[in-house]
């Protein structure tokens, strides 16, 4: 899983060769916009505007397809049921009483949900891991945080090996996964095996990298790209959330 | 349950974040470089539980493991799930950035219940550490997933379906997850008793 958001995250779009930490500026800026968008047509028009955002990480569509559908799922349930629960002006529709008011708000939301995670989405899987904290550490995020994300992050593959190692001893003893009370015991002892090794492992992981010289600052002999594009494609990106938000805004209100 | 991106207004977002910058920096009061590898190997446990899925038609759920972070880590847990809901919301797509500071807070919040409970529990000595254990798990569930509701509860009055939703999908999480953590606790008492000592009060 780690393998597959790492994958494309090296690309030479105009997306990747964005300067790490005005990546992250910009679109969180974007993404705030967008969570408070609260007219349908301009939540629309974020909509779209994300997606295009998107777009420009010239990232394997299906790829993208699968993740946003994924992302999808949770959410869906939810909407559907506005339109049924809402209160307002009823609309007949094939024999089902809606109410407009629900299925505007059920719209509204579902729109904003697709803009925020296509957002997240491009400044995920178009920056290497160790590219997005060390642009956070030079934004000041706290040091505790940047080093304990990298740690995880690194861990989770050793987890992921203890986990995977004792399945397979777990099979070679004839034990079936499939869940029933007498499978939990057994179960909680590899969860509580595998943090244990691991916990082990990282102690000795910590040794290693402390004895080199790691003080839990991220360093990095790759400069972020300099140049005139960052500059054009932080004023793109922010210029879109200030329309966007005097848009929403209106002229009336 | 992580709460999703696109429903929470902004102030609710904001406050989110604010509340949980406060309680991650009070909870990272302190620190020493040498507690961080075990705090990123729980926090990285904490990610992977969300893998572990089971249905209940017509959606499934995943274990959520904040119990077992805030009984291990006590108030270390505060820095822990922010990190560990942000790789998820980045990785995996659960919950999301914009929403991050909301669930940091919930969970954070019940992590700390949890890790009370199971002292308290354990303080009396009559209590198994498997019952202590599975009581704090069930009752960090329990409360965030009241949080939850009632933060959908406020969205709206057309949200008071999904909210009860959300409430009555907590159940079968919290009956899992006490178990899973009460058997995790009860281990890691009998090879690794100095984890449950509380880590940092």
């Amino acid at each position: 899983m780690q393998a597959e958001v790492e994958q494309f995250a090296r690309g030479t779009s105009p997306l990747h060769a964005w300067d790490a930490r005005w990546k992250v500026v910009s679109l969180a800026v974007l993404m705030l916009v967008l969570a408070s968008l609260d007219s349908l047509s301009v939540a629309t028009l974020g909509a779209a505007g994300a997606l295009a955002v998107l777009a420009c990480g010239r990232l394997p569509l299906r790829f993208l397809a699968r993740r946003l559908i994924a992302a999808q799922v949770f959410l869906l349930p939810c909407l559907l049921v506005l339109p049924l629960t809402f209160t307002g002006a009823p609309l007949w529709i094939g024999g089902v009483r809606l109410s407009g008011e629900g299925l505007r708000v059920a719209s509204l939301f579902y729109l904003r949900a697709l803009a925020l995670v296509a957002v997240a989405m491009a400044l995920v899987y178009s920056t290497p891991m160790t590219s997005l904290l060390r642009a956070l550490q030079e934004l000041r995020l706290p040091r505790i945080l940047v080093a304990l994300a990298l740690l995880t992050h690194r861990y989770l593959s050793t987890l992921a090996g203890e986990f995977t190692r004792m399945r397979w001893a777990l099979a070679a003893r004839g034990f079936s996964p499939r869940p029933r009370p007498a499978a939990w015991r057994p179960l909680a002892n590899v969860v509580g095996v595998a943090l244990v090794r691991s916990l082990e492992r990282t102690e000795r992981l910590q040794h290693a990298t402390r004895s080199r010289g790691y003080t839990g600052r991220l360093r990095s002999l790759q400069p972020f790209p300099g140049g005139p594009a960052n500059w054009l494609k932080s004023a793109a990106c922010l210029g879109a959330a200030l329309g966007l938000w005097f848009l929403d805004r209106g002229p009336g209100t | 349950m992580h709460l999703s991106d696109g429903i929470l207004p902004v102030p609710v977002l904001a406050a989110g974040f604010v509340v949980a910058g406060a309680l991650a920096a009070w909870g990272a009061a302190a620190w020493r470089d040498e507690e961080t590898p075990r705090v990123a190997v729980f926090t990285a446990a904490f990610f992977a539980a969300s893998l572990l899925h089971f249905k209940v038609p017509p959606t499934s759920v995943h274990l959520l493991f904040h119990g077992l972070l805030g009984v291990v880590l006590g108030r270390r847990a505060l820095v822990a799930l922010p990190v560990g809901l942000a790789l998820q919301a980045a990785l995996l797509g659960h919950g999301g950035l914009s929403t991050l500071g909301v669930n940091a807070s919930v969970f954070g919040l019940a992590a700390l219940a949890a890790h009370h409970a199971f002292r308290a529990l354990t303080g009396t000595g009559r209590v198994t550490p498997f019952a202590a254990g599975a009581l704090a798990a069930a009752l960090g569930v329990a409360l965030s997933a009241v949080a939850v509701m009632g933060l959908l509860w406020s969205v709206g009055e057309g949200f008071r379906l999904v909210a009860q939703y959300a409430l009555i999908a907590h159940l079968p999480i919290l009956g899992v997850e006490a178990v899973v953590t009460g058997f995790t606790v009860e281990f890691l008492r009998r090879v690794r008793p100095a984890l449950l000592a509380g880590g940092c009060p």
